[in-house]
């Protein structure tokens, strides 16, 4: 884990991100803290609404400025990358720190071929000219596996299938070899074969580049075969940190657990799943003292006050009052 | 036990835009749904089972081959007889918002079924809907609002409401909880084994979610490309399948297990899906299989029962899977 003479690739220190919206700002996650070491695949796991898809926006300082605020810091390198001017910030973005999202066909332009979308990457981040650029588009297009990759460089997105459009999302994004890749649910729009080739050749290229990924997503099974380690986030905060063996095997908070629980293939055939009572609160409503704790079936009174993220052992930390007395069913109960 | 539905060498195909060619998108399949069971088909974006769920409806009618509903042909009913009859098979859709009409209220979307049977006063049949709302977990509040103010979990139990309305022997769940996050669809899942019991359904359940087709399905079916490669009951497909196409499926469905409990390295098929239009000689699977012979190219395995209950179309079922798969 992290050592005290070697800072973190990417230190992430009490993220709050908040929204103005008619009736008043909102606030979409709260005290977000999370550290990501060089090559380390890190995934982000909760439901539709819980802060997931912001956090990884609000890095890149993608979210739209006159709608939201960002407070707490992002270091990178030595640098808050939330406190850079928005020139600064375009020299990160594509080059050291690449995005990538679900649906393909919306991030890539229609009307320039594959080719020249990487060409164009490589051409403003690396200065390249544009025979050399398209000559190291080809080979981005056969590293993520394209077949016939000096056809498809002159291809349109519409001519691409969807696994192909992702592939070539991820050229893109890798085309300058940035040392950490978002993916925000790459796979989700993907057909379960097509997304088995898509995790492999994640893995496969941070494992060969050293790139690091933060892999946000609703399912647990990717980030099971993603992952090294996990960050569930519940209501817009980090509710438990883990590496994924032990979260899967031993999750430390009742909401990591209940999610693990209410997926069909872990329990017995027909019978009747445990699911989690309730929905994910509205950032305009949020409960007083732990998030969870309406839904929760473990719930005392020290649960009414505001939760601290605790730690369970080094490697490890989790929002839950009762960590260490709980025993948690996990994927085997 | 009967059969509510019986399909033998069902056809569905579509002409292309310029009419030249032909989207084979079911392409001969024979089958029958046992009244009151779960009838699961899983496959790929592509492989028809939306459009074989769509003709078990009479949403489209075969273009070759027959179905029979209830031991009787529909399509030889009368036009009024047809739609009397219509009203036993139903259909829920994947994506609960395009399916309500956003300028309805919530009641009179399912009520609107009612409505156009005319049955019962306007009245009664507004008393009817309520009721059913408030078995599919939605309070009488709910009614009266509109689409935009429910949550997606709950517009979904809006459209399984309507179809309740009218008290259908079968309903066709094409993706019903693909759209919903795990913790909702797992309530899901649980409503639609209470109403099973308690009405009697029959489920055709059409999805690409191998953990939830086998905890609901009593049979499943698996489709390649228009054609079905696999049947049999669910345990056995999913810990014994015998087709290499189930296999590699079951196989490439990320489990969330702890490394050490994850069993076997995974099969990653190669390439995508062909396109129905001109699909592959001999068996369909071929171009993508890892145990691809001479023969499968050049003959179309047959659709043969190897155990009782279990079909499967592979010149090689059963001999050449690597290994079986247990369910945890």
């Amino acid at each position: 884990m992290v050592t005290a003479d070697s800072p973190p690739l990417l230190d992430v220190r009490g993220l709050g991100i908040f929204f103005r919206t008619a009736a008043g700002e909102v606030q979409a996650t709260r005290d977000v803290s999370f550290r990501l070491e060089a090559g380390e695949r890190l995934g982000i796991v909760g439901e539709s609404g819980c802060g997931k898809t912001v956090t990884g926006l609000s890095i890149l300082g993608l979210l739209p400025r006159a709608q939201s605020r960002v407070v707490g810091a992002v270091h990178f390198e030595g640098r808050d990358l939330l406190s850079l001017s928005p020139r600064a910030l375009r020299g990160v973005r594509g080059r050291e720190i690449s995005m990538i999202f679900q649906e393909p066909m919306s991030a890539l332009d229609p009307v320039f071929t594959v080719g020249e979308q990487i060409a164009e990457t490589l051409r403003v981040h690396r200065r390249m000219g544009r025979k050399e650029a398209r000559e190291r588009a080809v080979e981005a297009l056969a590293q993520v596996g394209i077949p016939l990759p000096s056809r498809r460089v002159d291809e349109y997105p519409h001519q691409l299938s969807g696994g192909m459009r992702q592939r070539a999302m991820i050229a893109i994004a890798l085309s300058c070899e940035p040392r950490i890749l978002i993916a925000d649910e790459p796979t989700t729009a993907l057909d379960v074969t097509i997304q088995a080739q898509i995790i492999d050749l994640l893995v496969d290229l941070s494992a060969r580049t050293g790139t690091a990924l933060i892999f946000i997503t609703h399912d647990l099974g990717v980030i099971a075969e993603t992952c090294t380690r996990m960050l569930t986030m519940y209501a817009g905060e980090v509710v438990e940190d883990a590496p994924v063996d032990s979260a899967l095997e031993r999750p430390r908070h009742p909401y990591t657990s209940g999610l693990l629980r209410s997926i069909p293939r872990l329990s017995a055939r027909k019978s009747l799943l445990p699911s989690i009572p309730g929905r994910v609160p509205s950032p305009a409503d949020m409960p007083a003292g732990c998030r969870f704790r309406p839904r929760c079936a473990h719930g005392v009174a020290a649960c009414a006050a505001t939760q601290a993220l605790l730690d369970v052992s080094d490697a490890r930390r989790a929002r839950c009052i009762r960590q260490a007395e709980l025993d948690l069913p996990g994927a085997i109960a | 036990m009967s059969s509510i539905v019986e399909a033998s060498d069902l056809c569905v195909h579509f002409p292309t835009a310029g009419g030249a060619e032909t989207v084979k998108a079911v392409d001969g399949v024979s089958f029958s749904v046992t009244r009151g069971e779960t009838f699961g088909v899983i496959g790929e974006s592509g492989s028809g089972k939306s459009t074989l769920g769509r003709a078990v409806v009479c949403l489209l009618k075969p273009t070759a081959g027959g179905i029979k509903l209830d031991a009787a042909d529909p399509y030889a009913l009368s036009g009024a007889a047809f739609r009397r009859n219509r009203r036993d098979f139903q259909i829920v859709f994947q994506d609960p918002n395009a399916a309500l009409n956003p300028r309805m209220r919530i009641r009179d979307s399912v009520r609107e079924p009612l409505d156009i049977l005319g049955e019962g006063t306007r009245a009664e049949r507004n008393a009817r809907a309520v009721a059913v709302l408030d078995r599919v977990g939605l309070r009488a509040e709910f009614a009266e609002r509109y689409p935009h103010e429910l949550s997606g979990g709950q517009k979904q139990r809006v459209n399984i409401a309507r179809v309740l309305t009218l008290r259908p022997k079968l309903v066709v769940c094409d993706e019903v909880v693909a759209a919903l996050d795990v913790s909702i669809q797992a309530d899901m899942l649980n409503l639609f084994a209470d109403l099973q019991r308690e009405f009697g359904l029959t489920y055709l359940f059409i999805t690409h979610d191998l953990g939830v087709v086998s905890h609901i399905s009593d049979r499943i079916a698996v489709m390649y490309l228009g054609k079905f490669m696999e049947l049999g009951a669910a345990d056995d497909i999913a810990e014994r399948p015998l087709h290499p196409y189930t296999e590699a499926l079951l196989s490439a469905e990320p489990t969330p297990l702890p490394s050490h409990l994850r069993t076997g390295e995974r099969i990653v098929l190669q390439g995508e899906i062909p396109s129905p239009i001109s699909p592959p000689s001999g068996c369909r699977f071929r171009t993508r299989c890892p145990f691809a012979q001479d023969i499968c190219a050049a003959t179309e395995p047959d659709w043969r029962e190897v155990e009782p209950g279990r079909f499967v179309a592979c010149h090689f079922a059963g001999q050449v899977t690597t290994k079986g798969r247990k369910a945890s």
